[in-house]
């Protein structure tokens, strides 16, 4: 019995081990192999750092990652304020329709990213809802797909709108966890709602909080569908939908450049590598406190 | 009284957020109704049209919509069934098995969870087509099976799976397979759904892969035909067509994900997120 | 043991894929000089990569034509693909070696860069002797362009539209402003047409690409005869030229009478709501298809003048070839399609009835050429295009081109934002030379 016992794991594990090599372990150690490489056609020749160096040179390259670093800045503060506000919202036990609200909140989470962009493409149109809503008051109409600040915005918003809810239900989760007794002495205390929330939830809220914020800076470094989309492929007003990932996807597939696209892809993993460490010692230091 | 008050706060609140979140939903659901004419007008106009059929046959003039949609089907459903297995399978192993690598699996799986999907997109399609298999339903639903996220999701889970009714089980003389499949998968179920959901709209919503892999028309799916209603073809973009497209593609998976996940209210998504 | 097995499993993984890197692709045994002995091909399903439209369309007649000619079973299996994602969806099948559709639509912009890494990708025309059948056949500005940029200085796609940029239009609209539209000699006097059907009709002159214009400008660049990108690659961006012609979209900006777009979807219905559509010839097709309310309304005149006395060049614009995939299935069947469509008069000639201004000389002499088209009041439109094609300038295609756009985009967008246009074009100009290594004049 023993001895069966001792290769089950192995056995149960073996066709999701052959797949994650397969379809994620050979690709990346690829993927890093094709970073050295210059590929021209047919021909894979070794040029050491050089897609890098040239990556560094590059203005799109360094434009991608300034587009997505204020992408991350225009939207994961809002998303993670948002997100926490709602899910206080809903921690409340005797509001009715919690599960409602929660189902409805979650939607955009399992809303393919085309479609929503699709959708917003929509409502931004020069003559879409969103001016025709804003000529009601007499302003606008507001040139959302097509100035630089105003295309930010817009993009902001759809991914603030597609985000929230995730981090809603991930700081719901987290309140849930908060033991009632704290809230409940705060009361015999008399404080108010405010400090509650400040001197109660937030602290409590703090590894959800960050956690959030690197989850959310990996999903903004790899933004691709709603740009690509709302813009159809191109790179935008003021090339504003110039994101890492449309740079790479560009490269890889109208430049037909794999070895610069590599390097691009490996700057992405060396990205959420570093941003991922800082979460870690982050949280480690949170702890030991 | 106060706390009354306070409530209606919340609501106000509450609903104005839902509302912020169904507006999307809904005007699919009406502009797939219109036409350019009426979409693009000056006015909002929220009333239902008499375009829906027309754009539904552009749809199908065009863009092969039903064997789209049967694409699609066909892709999630096989998708789902076997990721779902093959994910719970791995994560009750990493959960609930002691043995040699067991640590090194699973942070190499954590690991991969922060490399961002592209930098694996060029490599995968290279070893596909070498192997033929671009251009085929196994093409978009391969790379997606190994997902580390629904086996973290399915770890946590069963790592709360009482040890002792797996103990109990070996005592009387159970293999492990039939552990698994007699006691953990029926007391898992409502975890197994909720990932096994997660895993089926990540199917029906992928882009990136399909829009690499498949290059024949008729494997097209979903996300890829919207993409080539924004963007290809010398026409203008016809908007109640798209959003005929997003209408019949979006709400009904939706409305299966909601009924899903009202079925099984055990199922606590944080949990599984956290 | 399981364990080894499932080591044995990736190592043999591992050396099917890195061992694979530089296999040849199978499919490629016919060589390509076989073509002109070839027998008749009897059946076949040619997979046919083109944007769904009046040129599928066309190609479709073709097909019934040539069917019936030879008695053949030719089908097309024709995918729709954007022009702009016309790279992006085949650099995966080139990449991996896969077969190609036996016919592509590409624009004359994206295939210098597909051919240039993958030069045995597409049939050479050149070399299978095709040719020598038909290269006499096409005008001579078309077949230099393509072969300027390709290897070998071959050809390799079968042309399919001139590409020439002529002016559409709105007469009803012009004669409402009592002007005669064919009498504008240069810029200055349509600009100033321009304020007075503004005043009197509301309309505006022209629609203008609200992320900073380029067709304009190019088009105004090679008035002058000077192309974006030159014979040898390098980038006309700093020059007079490129400084003129933006001087000139300044002036229509501040008439006031200019209206602006800001997505390429909402490019075309913004065109046609306008007085004056500048654009390659083949939106005479495009627009009798998608706007037939305003039949009648419009009219097509060459461009205006460069300036009062000097007429310039005429500009060159867009243009698309068919090209046949070497390792595709149905090669041989594909190309003698090809050569029927491009020397069968028929086939050119509906090729111009439905607004398409045919590569092929002969076809403006024929009846077809002189048909008079009601989209356009029963105007000759194809005199214009003759016209237009006697006085064109070359363009060379460089796998950069469209990119270099781009930049220039960016550089007419920031001088608007920001003003000072030497250094606007300057700075975009040299991001553009360091990216793909080649010199800015």
């Amino acid at each position: 019995m023993d001895k069966s016992i001792r290769k089950t794991p192995y056995l149960f594990l073996s066709p999701f081990l052959l797949l994650f090599v397969l379809t994620i372990l050979i690709p990346i150690i690829i993927s890093l192999f094709f970073s050295f490489m210059s590929i021209q056609g047919d021909s894979i020749t070794f040029v050491g750092l050089a897609n890098f160096k040239a990556l560094f040179r590059d203005p799109m390259f360094l434009q991608s990652y300034l587009n997505v670093l204020i992408i991350m800045v225009g939207t994961i503060p809002f998303i993670i304020l948002l997100a926490i506000f709602f899910a206080v919202l809903l921690n409340n036990p005797t509001i009715k329709g919690q599960g409602f609200f929660k189902t409805v909140y979650y939607l955009p989470t399992v809303t393919s990213l085309v479609a929503v962009a699709s959708v917003f493409m929509t409502f931004y149109n020069p003559m879409g809802i969103i001016n025709s809503f804003l000529h009601l008051f007499g302003a606008g109409p507001v040139p959302w797909l097509s100035d630089p600040f105003w295309g930010r915005i817009a993009m902001f918003i759809v991914i603030i709108w597609q985000g929230v809810g995730y981090y809603t239900i991930l700081f719901l989760g987290g309140l849930q966890g908060v033991d009632k007794e704290i809230y409940e002495s705060a009361d015999i205390d008399g404080a108010s709602a405010w400090v509650k929330f400040f001197h109660i939830t937030v602290p409590l809220l703090k590894p959800v909080i960050l956690l959030s914020t690197v989850l959310a800076t990996i999903n903004g470094l790899n933004t691709f569908e709603i740009p690509n989309i709302m813009y159809s492929n191109t790179y935008g007003p003021g090339s504003i939908a110039l994101t890492v990932g449309v740079n790479l996807y560009k490269t890889s597939f109208e430049m037909i450049d794999f070895g610069k696209a590599s390097a691009i892809a490996w700057s992405m993993v060396l990205v959420s590598a570093i941003l991922s460490f800082i979460q870690f010692k982050v949280g480690k230091k949170d702890e030991t406190k | 009284m106060k706390q009354n008050k306070k409530h209606v706060g919340i609501y106000i609140c509450l609903i104005i957020g839902g509302i912020l979140f169904l507006i999307p939903y809904i005007y699919m659901l009406i502009a797939s109704t219109q036409n350019n004419t009426i979409i693009l007008s000056k006015t909002i106009d929220f009333r239902i049209s008499k375009y829906f059929g027309k754009n539904m046959k552009y749809l199908l003039d065009n863009y092969q919509y039903f064997r789209v949609i049967w694409n699609s089907i066909v892709v999630t459903v096989i998708g789902t069934i076997v990721s779902t297995f093959v994910t719970t399978l791995a994560g009750y192993t990493l959960a609930k098995y002691k043995f040699v690598g067991n640590k090194f699996i699973f942070s190499m799986i954590m690991l991969s969870r922060m490399i961002p999907g592209f930098a694996v997109l060029i490599p995968t399609f290279l070893i596909f087509s070498k192997v033929g298999l671009t251009n085929s339903y196994a093409g978009i639903i391969l790379p997606l099976i190994a997902s580390a996220n629904a086996v973290f999701i399915m770890k946590q889970y069963a790592d709360s799976f009482p040890y002792e009714l797996i103990e109990a089980a070996r005592i009387d003389g159970a293999k492990e397979g039939l552990i698994f499949f007699r006691i953990v998968v029926p007391l898992l179920k409502p975890n197994i759904i909720a990932s096994g959901m997660l895993i089926f709209m990540g199917y029906w919503n992928s882009y990136i892969y399909p829009l690499v892999m498949i290059s024949d028309s008729n494997k097209f799916v979903v996300p890829l035909v919207v993409r080539n209603i924004t963007q290809a073809s010398q026409d203008d973009l016809n908007y109640g067509a798209m959003m005929a497209a997003l209408a019949t593609s979006v709400l009904p998976i939706l409305l299966l994900y909601v009924w899903v996940q009202s079925k099984f209210k055990s199922t606590e998504m944080s949990a599984g997120i956290k | 043991m399981k364990k080894k097995g499932f080591l044995g499993l990736t190592i043999a993984a591992l050396v099917l894929v890195l061992g694979g890197c530089g296999k040849k692709e199978a499919s490629d045994k016919s060589s390509s000089s076989n073509f002109s002995t070839a027998a008749r091909v009897k059946n076949a399903d040619l997979k046919v990569y083109a944007p769904k439209g009046k040129n599928t369309d066309w190609l479709n007649g073709v097909v019934d034509r040539y069917n019936k000619k030879y008695d053949t079973k030719i089908n097309l299996k024709t995918t729709d693909v954007a022009p702009t994602a016309i790279t992006q969806k085949l650099t995966p099948l080139l990449v991996g070696h896969e077969v190609l559709p036996d016919i592509s639509f590409i624009q004359d912009s994206d295939i210098t860069g597909i051919l240039k890494k993958f030069p045995k990708s597409f049939e050479n025309l050149t070399s299978n002797g095709m040719e020598n059948q038909i290269g006499k056949l096409i005008y001579s500005t078309k077949t230099s362009s393509l072969k300027a940029t390709a290897p070998n200085h071959d050809l390799f796609g079968v042309p399919q539209d001139l590409g020439m940029v002529t002016m559409f239009y709105r007469h009803d609209i012009f004669e409402k402003a009592g002007i005669d539209a064919a009498k504008i000699k240069d810029w200055d006097e349509l600009i100033a047409a321009g304020k007075i059907i503004k005043r009197k009709t509301g309309k505006s002159l022209l629609a203008l690409d609200a992320n900073g214009e380029t067709s304009l400008v190019t088009i105004i660049m090679q008035q002058q005869n000077v192309p974006l990108i030159d014979k040898k690659g390098n980038v006309n961006m700093t020059g007079t030229a490129t400084k003129n012609a933006i001087k000139i979209v300044d002036k229509l900006k501040k008439s006031g009478t200019v209206s602006y777009y800001s997505s390429d979807k909402d490019r075309y219905p913004m065109f046609q709501d306008s007085a004056v559509i500048i654009e390659g010839t083949w939106l005479a097709g495009n627009m009798t298809v998608n706007y037939p309310k305003q039949s009648g309304l419009w009219r097509m005149r060459t461009i205006v003048g460069y300036s009062a006395d000097d007429q310039g060049k005429n500009p060159v614009n867009g243009g698309s070839s068919w090209y046949v995939g070497a390792n595709s299935k149905n090669k041989t069947a594909a190309l003698q399609l090809l050569k029927f469509a491009i020397t069968d008069k028929a086939s050119q000639a509906d090729l111009l009835a439905r607004g398409s201004a045919a590569a092929t000389k002969s076809t403006y002499d024929s009846k077809a050429g002189k048909a008079e088209y009601p989209f356009f009041g029963n105007q000759k439109i194809f005199d214009v295009i003759k016209q237009a094609g006697n006085n064109a300038i070359v363009v060379y295609q460089y796998p950069y081109a469209s990119d270099a756009n781009n930049y220039l985009k960016m550089a007419v967008y920031d001088y608007w934002k920001k003003g000072d246009l030497n250094a606007q074009l300057k700075k975009n100009s040299e991001q553009l030379a360091q990216k793909y290594n080649v010199k800015v004049n």
